[in-house]
């Protein structure tokens, strides 16, 4: 039975394994997933903020000196209290319009790394602890000459991907358990015939074992009727073959005789 | 080894043991899949309400702007058309009414029905689908004159569901894969090796030989025999060197024993299983980096004179390359250092390079690194074919190729999924970090599970250089089988599955993540149907005949794409190709081991034919295709496919009937 419990033990153990890279896996999508959603819902609000510096860029004005764009920018904060910051930039990355007091002069390097990346198209990157959402600002002639940047925390997005790793891990532990109780039902069903005769090998091997020391002690080897009567056959005989053997090599044999 | 003793037979239990743990682990899979999906609804849900009410309180603000500006509610000129133009531009969004507070409808707009890809029913079933939708106040001073009615898209939110359920899919089949791998080895470990170990111990000392011990190991009192039959075995070598020479020399000849001279010799069983876990995570490692290296490539520095597109391609391009210059030296490589010395010495490179990628600013970088990785890659799985192929007891058993090429294949869906996820959340250094990682722990495997003697140097290729001559290396058959089989199999791979499949799903609207997938079924085809095409080609059907069926099924799988078209017709283009492709593999390896007498030189040029197929293939595309239609394409691919079935057929009836 001890051959049963370790495959069981295996078994379970592998499905640990198996569970616990999943959750783990999962678990990363789903932060994927959510950053995704994040990045595109703060991808709308970019889109409307930036509506009037498209407007005011396709006439030839520089984002600078856009009126009132400072109550333009807050009015767009304002939609989502989390919003940190939002910025307008320019192609160089330099902030010209910002709802920040004192406004930093430009944009982390990621970000103009990540923009450069995405051609023309909006793009969201998280950064450290923050949440980063563009879009470009286009000129007359589909010329971009800077770009609205939306800066958002990312402590509730990381909140709902530990959220979702807890519910994962407490389905996992009660799939386990499931699975463990099913593979004591399986292996007993289809492997106790297997087992039974394992088991046996055990019982050929300590028999005989047995039969050898009590033979040295000078009484007749036991005759032992069962399934695994081949594999004490084998142990047997190699076991004659060794005793010959090294009869062979005892120096004093003849004296012995 | 004593075919009468019959319980010592552990295949049984090996069988049934992975026939139950593969069970439980499916069905524990697809629980925590259900279970994910449900949790995943609910957890995208508020950021998709979310983002809907944005949308709604916008739309208000537009309106209320006007508003603000004097024009009555109902006067508002163009509201159709800005309702319209939102519609396009928000897929979540089904219906927008603007109603006065009479309920009069002032503007509409709703979303014509578009076709989808997928039946949703299933989905439906699955998870609990909302057809959501909220109004929300339009106020005129403090005057309340009316709403917006805001009607969601259920099949937005479907497909947004379906996609995060197909992304499960992928996470369940990588755990399952994985899972198989560790059951293997587990089963290899603890019952196949002890149980042969012992028992041809004891057959041998049966007969009276006593030269070799085992590695003491394996469940219950195995352990324990296994030890006393080492201590026989130590024992009389022990004594017998103890004897004085004249008395040792006597003894020799009249003794009816062989005792070993001095230590007696480790056995050391080998298995092709033994090269399972190390090559699949190698695979996983090298492979990390495949679903985003050409982004990644396209990101970093460049020179000037390099395009974006050329240099998304150049890691590719190096890598085929690099692949292509080695293959010809693997075998000599093997041969000298033995498979194990060569999978080990090629893991620092390999962990190197992938750190190195991952750190790379420049396409330049990144591009000599892949092309470093991609020769231990070479080395390195080359390797554990040879030691497959030593280790396997019929040597020209398909089974052996089917296990390797299953297990390859296997590495590279779950690295590319492995790479992908986490290249997304933590970025591509940690990708590459990961993949470094990964490389070291199939090492470590490596050194304590490929310790068989298949892992020796020299040895049992002796044969093969000694059969296999210049003269075979032009023989018809072998040249047939060569560019009639193996150049249009890897060129239909990069001619379809890298280019055309991507090019037609995209016209039909798919997105990248739907042709990843679609591209996945090529490979998830072999992986989980390699072993049983190997079965057969084992079986009384023989190798031969399952090729050409390969070859058969590859070619109607890329005729059918002729006469209908569309998602659907693709998609079973790439699952018939990748059943095709696994029926012609592990038998054309086998064919060529049978023509050629083993491992070596003619195993080599099937290896460097098959890269240059590849490359061939990659080649078409780039240079021939662009110009012409897919189905001009199409065509052109069928015609050399069928044209290397005929020609291969023909040559083999002409070369049977000559023998005659």
């Amino acid at each position: 039975m001890a051959l049963f419990w370790r495959i069981w033990l295996a078994v379970t153990f592998v499905n640990l394994v198996v569970l616990t890279i999943f959750v783990g896996l999962a678990t990363l999508q789903f932060g994927n997933i959510n950053s995704d959603l994040v990045g595109e819902r703060l991808a709308v609000l970019a889109e409307r903020t930036a509506a009037p510096f498209n407007a005011a860029a396709k006439i030839g004005l520089p984002l600078s000196t856009v009126r009132n764009a400072e109550a333009l920018l807050e009015r767009a904060r304002q939609t989502d209290t989390a919003i940190l910051a939002i910025h307008v930039f320019d192609n160089a990355g330099r902030i010209v319009q910002s709802t920040d007091k004192p406004p930093p002069t430009e944009i982390p390097a990621k970000a103009l790394a990540a923009r450069a990346v995405s051609g023309d198209a909006p793009w969201h990157i998280e950064s450290g602890e923050i949440f980063l959402s563009s879009i470009d600002i286009i000129a007359r002639g589909k010329i971009t000459v800077g770009g609205v940047l939306i800066v958002y925390p990312r402590s509730s997005s990381v909140t709902q991907i530990r959220a979702m790793g807890a519910e994962l891990a407490l389905a996992t532990i009660v799939i386990l358990l499931f699975g463990a109780v099913l593979s004591l039902f399986l292996l007993r069903l289809s492997i106790g015939k297997q087992i039974k005769l394992y088991d046996s090998i055990d019982h050929a091997v300590t028999n005989f074992e047995r039969g050898e020391w009590r033979s040295a002690a000078g009484r007749p080897s036991l005759c032992i009727e069962s399934e695994t009567d081949e594999l004490n056959h084998l142990l047997e005989t190699a076991e004659k073959s060794y005793q010959v053997a090294g009869r062979e090599l005892d120096p004093n044999k003849d004296e012995s005789l | 080894m004593n075919g009468g003793v019959r319980i010592h037979d552990n295949v049984s239990l090996r069988a049934r043991l992975i026939v139950i743990l593969v069970a439980i682990i499916i069905v524990s899979v697809m629980a925590i899949s259900a279970a994910s999906v449900a949790a995943f609804d609910r957890g995208v849900e508020p950021e998709l309400a979310n983002r809907s009410r944005l949308i709604g309180s916008i739309i208000r603000l537009e309106i209320q702007h006007a508003l603000e500006l004097g024009i009555p509610f109902d006067a508002i000129v163009g509201l159709d058309r800005y309702l319209s133009e939102t519609l396009v531009k928000f897929g979540e969004v089904h219906r927008i009414d603007v109603k006065s507070v009479t309920g009069r409808t002032i503007a509409s707009s709703q979303r014509a029905p578009t076709p989808t890809i997928f039946k949703q029913k299933t989905l439906t079933r699955l998870i609990d689908l909302r057809e959501d939708s909220f109004v929300l106040p339009v106020l005129d001073g403090n005057e309340l004159v009316g709403g917006i009615s805001i009607e969601l898209n259920p099949l937005f939110v479907q497909s947004r569901l379906r996609d995060v359920f197909l992304d499960v899919l992928v996470i369940a089949l990588v755990a399952a894969l994985v899972a198989l791998e560790l059951v293997m080895m587990l089963i290899m470990i603890t019952v196949g090796k002890p149980f042969d170990g012992v028992f041809l111990l004891l057959n041998e000392q049966r007969q009276g030989h006593f030269i070799h011990t085992i590695k003491p190991g394996g469940l219950g009192s195995l352990a324990r025999v296994a030890v006393r039959l080492n201590d026989h075995v130590e024992d009389l070598a022990e004594r017998f060197s103890m004897l004085p020479d004249a008395v040792s020399t006597s003894a020799q000849a009249s003794i009816n024993a062989m005792i070993a001279k001095g230590q007696p010799l480790r056995l050391r069983l080998s298995e092709v299983s033994d090269i399972r876990i190390a090559l699949f995570l190698f695979s996983v490692a090298t492979e990390i980096a495949v679903s985003f290296l050409p982004l990644y490539a396209r990101e970093v520095a460049r020179p000037s004179w390099l395009t974006p597109e050329l240099a998304a391609a150049a890691p590719l391009i190096m890598y085929l390359a690099a692949v292509t210059i080695i293959t010809p030296f693997s075998s000599a490589l093997v041969r000298y250092f033995g498979a194990r010395r060569l999978f080990m010495y090629s893991i620092p490179p390999a962990v190197l390079a992938l750190a190195a990628i991952g750190f790379s600013r420049s396409v330049l970088g990144i591009t000599l690194w892949r092309g470093i990785m991609a020769v231990f890659y070479a080395t390195a799985t080359i390797a554990c074919q040879e030691y497959a192929i030593r280790a396997a007891k019929d040597r020209e058993s398909a089974h052996t190729f089917g296990t390797f090429i299953a297990v390859v294949y296997g590495g590279v869906f779950c690295g590319s999924a492995l790479g992908g996820v986490i290249a997304g959340r933590f970025g591509y250094e940690t990708a590459f970090m990961t993949g470094a990682l990964v490389a070291v722990l199939s090492g470590v495997l490596g050194v304590l599970v490929m310790s068989g003697r298949a892992g020796d140097p020299e040895g049992t290729t002796k044969t093969s250089k000694k059969f296999f001559t210049a003269q075979q290396l032009f023989n018809g058959r072998f040249l047939a089988l060569l560019f009639g089989i193996a150049v249009p199999m890897n060129a239909s791979v990069a001619i379809f599955i890298w280019y055309l499949t991507p090019m037609i799903l995209s016209a039909s609207g798919a997105g990248p993540a739907e042709i990843a997938r679609v591209v996945m079924l090529y490979y998830l085809a072999i992986v989980l149907f390699g072993p049983m095409a190997a079965n057969i080609s084992d079986s009384r059907v023989g190798p031969k005949t399952l090729m050409l069926c390969g070859a058969l099924a590859s070619c109607a799988a890329l005729i059918s794409l002729l006469l209908w078209s569309g998602f659907w017709a693709v998609t079973v283009a790439v699952v018939g190709l990748g059943l095709g492709h696994t029926m012609i593999r592990p038998s054309l390896y086998t064919l060529v081991l049978r023509m050629t007498g083993g491992p070596g030189v003619g195993l080599d040029t099937l290896r460097l034919i098959e890269r240059i197929g590849a490359i061939l293939g990659l080649a078409a595309s780039a240079l021939l295709l662009g110009n012409r239609g897919i189905e001009s394409s199409l065509s052109m691919l069928s015609a050399v496919l069928v044209t290397g079935l005929i020609l291969y057929v023909t040559i083999d009836l002409a070369k049977r009937y000559r023998s005659l």
